[in-house]
């Protein structure tokens, strides 16, 4: 059961009639027992993993939160109790994580349950802020497991904080037209991101990687362009199905895409895309290594030894190298995924670490960096850098990574550009010619997203024509999205981890 | 949500129904190609109710090997054909009791065809997804999805389902229903095109080892016993045929004689060659492919019928009943005629079938046959107003032109000739005779678009002025001193 799939909707449908029939009290309960419904409809065989992973969350948060009662000032018993639950589930999420790594007959009896990469981080941060004393740890079992497995987050996030999300998950919502209303229209561009243009690319990014050794470096470079926009498509269209489903439980859902692909650096490419799990290697990794007494201790050595220059460049060197090591872990437990994380890391790293040269060097090479054409440039340069990024994970293979580059550079073949062989890897000539205006489509809201709410917009619009827009958007994903017998209900890209 | 937003609510949803019914019945698959399903059940759907007796059903080969309208204008019989290709009998059952709903049958015929044929899912498709809804439909997709080969149940209730992906095929079809170009005729057709299949069924099928054991197509037997349950059940008289068919055999036959045996059932089979000769069956010219007769196979198959339903049982004859429409006759007649005009192979019936009103004809020589021309051939080309003598117009070109009938230009000389004409519609077009050149070389160029003869002769261009269409290229030849005729 996908967000792509007619029992998740009847599902949808029996949870929100339910929601709003009962009194506001008890409508968290309502919300609970969705998501643990919609948990055993993924499989019955995963729920008490997840069960477990929230109990443990629970059980060491209250134990956190008895031990500040008796004595705030206990920080190391709570940091033992922190310690041994984040121990146990980052250790449960290594475990099904290298599965893949395991004989046949050990790996097939392992469990993985599904979303475990998104509810950990969760309750990890969780645990962190209740030892920093954030906030009171949840003294309810069965909220804490609404917070963990909120169906509508729990397949691909976002990453949820608990004070942002447990609040409004008990708070019960009174039904409110206007935010129903919403909720479905961004429901609907999330369908229209995900089977009319996701889906679309994806049989042609599947047909060229599958054969890869085969094609010229001209259309593997086209496939490379395609599949970052898929990737973006996929993944930002399930979130905005799990806000749009959220805000029709009058729930908000911290966002987790913010047009990556208008950024004009690494850093901020990063700042846009995937925002929560940045936002938490940033606040659990990041920010407790810089702050440590250990790293100032280093950058003390550093300074006195080297410089302050050295010494900054430490600074942004050392947490910088973990936070993209372990985000490179945190996709994928192959090499390929580490050497993503590496290749990251570094182009962030070094922009930071030289920043003051590449300034001069703009200087002196008179490239006015406030201009369009340098701001165009820069979106183009980020794009190019997250499809090589592309190159290295989607094979999950170094060896064929390093072939494709060989072909782009060896064997480009650009009169495959032209000759219409471009129409010959699943897509015929029209699905072709109609991604590359889906692409035109996808640019222009999102160019209109950046000025501000476009739903808002399309609202103070006269009925007739606001209409129009809702009914082409539905037609267009009937008629166009790639469903149906003979395709395979695409799952999502992130959903494995 | 207060009484305002469930009104626009209420309006947003009805006018989406309104879009997405519309939509659906676009995006639908249209089975409008010749012998087309879509027809099929549409002509079935038209009929007036209680006016049907008999019905015939199956495979294509009921669509393709019986012909209705001559059921009724020769004998008054009213039937339809209501199959497709390679139908499973589960659609077949279901469709029967969708029949029997509006008609009470008194007579079902059925080929055994599927009895032993693979079922596969773009077959149950074609007939399910053309059905109205009615319980009928609910019970045939209910019936059939729970099999492993069977799709989603939601794309057989929701039909963008699966053909939402048609966006990019979409033509004036799936707008427009016009079955005035369908040459089906109360669910059969009146097929085109004649092959000469001379495999001596019968020899074929007996000796034929690879088919000595062969069973029933898994699923197939449950449907035909129902079939048979519920013409029972319904005093409907079931007779089993089965038309002749490359891939029939003995031990087929056998299986289904047993079962006719079993449950007291008449089969006809007409693979053998007792059969073929009762019918009158011309290896040369009968059917149109290795499983499916043709107008003229069709022809003597119905007579057949006819004469064996009229033995054993009363009709009402439909000619006698005031009102009564079996169709569009003068459709029907013209449909008849142009395919017996393809499918001839006697240069004096071709001749006799081209001296018509409706058509237009282009006449060019590509090879000397005046020495085969008969008599019968000049009288009909001077009916038609041609003056000159092809018997004499031995080393010589000549083109000759016919509107609506009636000669319009006529050369003949010892040069090559070219000329450019004008059908009786106003469409143009360029002939050309030399006797120098090959077929292919001296075309018919009809509106800038080349139109080749398969041989040297007298080409003759046959064209549709009602219509607007080409009917038939066809070339008469000599062959061993004697005149042939080759048809496109």
């Amino acid at each position: 059961m996908t967000f792509i799939s007619v029992e998740f909707y009847l599902l949808l449908a029996i949870v929100a009639a339910v929601y709003f029939i009962v009194p506001l009290k008890f409508r968290w309960f309502i919300l609970l027992l969705g998501s643990l419904a919609f948990y055993v409809f993924q499989g019955i065989e995963m729920l008490p993993l997840m069960l477990l992973s929230s109990f443990v969350g629970w059980l060491f948060g209250l134990c956190m939160g008895k031990v500040y009662e008796r004595d705030p000032k206990q920080k190391k018993k709570a940091k033992l109790f922190s310690g041994i639950a984040i121990v146990f589930l980052i250790g449960m999420l290594a475990f099904v994580k290298s599965s893949r790594y395991m004989p046949e007959s050990v790996a097939s009896k392992i469990i993985v349950p599904i979303g475990i990469s998104y509810y950990t981080f969760s309750i990890v941060s969780y645990l962190i802020d209740v030892y920093r004393r954030k906030y009171q740890a949840e003294p309810n079992f069965l909220k804490f497991t609404l917070f963990t497995a909120y169906f509508p987050k729990v397949l691909q996030g976002p990453i949820a904080r608990y004070d942002k999300l447990m609040p409004q998950l008990a708070e019960g919502h009174k039904f409110e037209y206007g935010r129903f209303c919403f909720g479905l229209q961004l429901m609907l561009w999330g369908f229209f991101k995900k089977l009319v243009i996701a889906d679309r690319l994806s049989i042609f990014t599947n047909t060229v990687f599958l054969d890869a050794a085969n094609m010229s470096g001209s259309v593997i470079l086209v496939a490379a362009i395609f599949a970052t926009l898929e990737l973006y498509c996929d993944f930002s269209a399930c979130m905005d199905l799990a806000s749009g489903m959220s805000q029709i439980f009058g729930i908000e859902l911290e966002q987790n895409f913010d047009h990556p692909f208008f950024s004009k650096s690494a850093a901020e490419f990063w700042r846009r895309w995937h925002i929560t799990l940045g936002a938490w290697f940033k606040d659990y990794v990041y920010m407790p290594i810089v702050t440590s007494p250990r790293m100032a201790k280093l950058l003390q050595m550093v300074k006195k030894h080297f410089g302050t220059r050295c010494g900054k460049s430490v600074m942004a060197f050392v947490p910088l190298s973990v936070v993209w090591v372990l985000t490179g872990v945190w996709h994928g437990t192959g090499r390929a995924y580490v050497v993503w994380g590496i290749y990251w890391g570094a182009m962030i790293i070094i922009s930071q670490i030289f920043a003051p040269e590449i300034k001069k060097l703009n200087a002196f090479l008179h490239i006015n960096v406030e201009s369009e054409s340098w701001k165009i440039f820069q979106m183009v340069r980020t794009f190019a850098l997250f499809s090589i990024g592309r190159m290295i994970t989607i094979p999950n293979s170094l060896s064929t990574t390093a072939l494709m580059f060989r072909k782009i550079f060896l064997d480009f073949r650009p009169w495959q550009l032209v000759d219409e062989s471009l129409y010959t890897f699943g897509l015929d000539r029209k699905n072709f010619l109609l991604a590359l205006f889906l692409f035109f489509i996808l640019w222009s809201v999102s160019m209109l997203q950046e000025k501000g709410s476009l739903r808002l917009r399309i609202s103070e619009y006269n009925v007739v024509f606001r209409w129009m827009i809702y009914y082409i958007a539905i037609i267009a994903i009937i008629v166009l999205g790639i469903y149906g017998p003979g395709y395979d209900a695409s799952s999502f890209v992130y959903i494995g981890y | 949500m207060n009484k305002k937003q469930l009104l626009k609510t209420g309006a947003f949803l009805l006018v989406f129904i309104a879009i997405f019914g519309y939509l659906s019945g676009i995006l639908r698959a249209k089975q409008v190609a010749t012998g087309g399903s879509t027809f099929v059940l549409e002509e079935f759907y038209q009929q007036e109710k209680d006016t049907v007796d008999v019905c015939f059903m199956g495979s294509s080969q009921v669509i393709w090997g019986i012909n209705n309208m001559k059921m009724y204008e020769d004998y008054g019989i009213s039937s339809i054909s209501v199959g497709s290709g390679d139908q499973p009998l589960l659609v077949t059952y279901f469709l029967l009791k969708e029949v029997d709903k509006r008609q009470s049958l008194k007579n079902v015929v059925l080929d055994m065809s599927m009895l032993y044929e693979k079922e596969m899912e773009s077959r149950y498709r074609r007939n399910i997804d053309g059905m109205h809804w009615s319980i009928n439909k609910l019970q045939a997709i209910l019936a059939h999805v729970g099999s492993e080969e069977a799709e989603s149940i939601q794309s057989y209730f929701i039909d963008w389902i699966k053909y939402h992906s048609r966006w990019k095929e979409l033509s004036q079809s799936d707008f427009v229903y016009d079955d005035s170009r369908s040459s089906m005729h109360r669910g059969s057709i009146v097929s085109s095109h004649a092959r000469p299949v001379d495999i001596p069924y019968e020899k074929f099928i007996i000796d034929n080892e690879r088919n000595k054991t062969v069973e029933p197509a898994e699923g197939q037997v449950e449907w035909f016993l129902k079939i048979i349950e519920y013409c029972d059940d319904n005093d409907i008289d079931l007779l089993l045929i089965k038309t002749p068919k490359s891939n029939w055999s003995l031990a087929k036959h056998n299986g289904v004689q047993h079962l006719a045996d079993e449950y007291g059932l008449d089969f006809l089979d007409f693979n053998f060659d007792a059969m073929l000769k009762e019918i009158g069956y011309n290896y040369g010219q009968d059917m149109w492919d290795q499983e499916h007769l043709n107008i003229r196979g069709a022809d003597k198959l119905t007579d057949y019928l006819a004469d064996y339903l009229l033995e054993r049982k009363e009709y009402l004859d439909y000619r006698t009943v005031d009102g009564y429409s079996p169709g569009d006759v003068e459709r029907y007649h013209k449909d008849y005629k142009d395919k017996y005009l393809i499918s001839s192979i006697d240069v004096n019936e071709t001749f006799s079938y081209l001296k018509d009103e409706r058509y237009d004809l282009v006449i060019q020589s590509t090879e000397d046959i005046s020495g085969g021309i008969t008599e019968e051939m000049k009288s009909y080309l001077a009916d038609m107003g041609v003056t000159v003598d092809l018997s004499e117009a031995a080393g010589k070109n000549y083109i000759l032109a016919v509107n609506g009938g009636q000669c319009v230009y006529e050369l003949i000389s010892e040069e090559p000739l070219t000329y450019d004409g004008t059908f009786s519609d106003g469409l143009t077009y360029s002939a050309a005779a030399d006797l120098n050149k090959k077929a292919n070389e001296a075309a018919i160029v009809i509106n800038e678009a080349a139109q080749g003869f398969a041989a040297e002769g007298m080409n003759i261009a046959v064209y549709d002025n009602e219509k607007g269409e080409m009917v038939d290229l066809l070339t008469i030849y000599t062959l061993d001193g004697a005149l042939h005729v080759y048809n496109r």
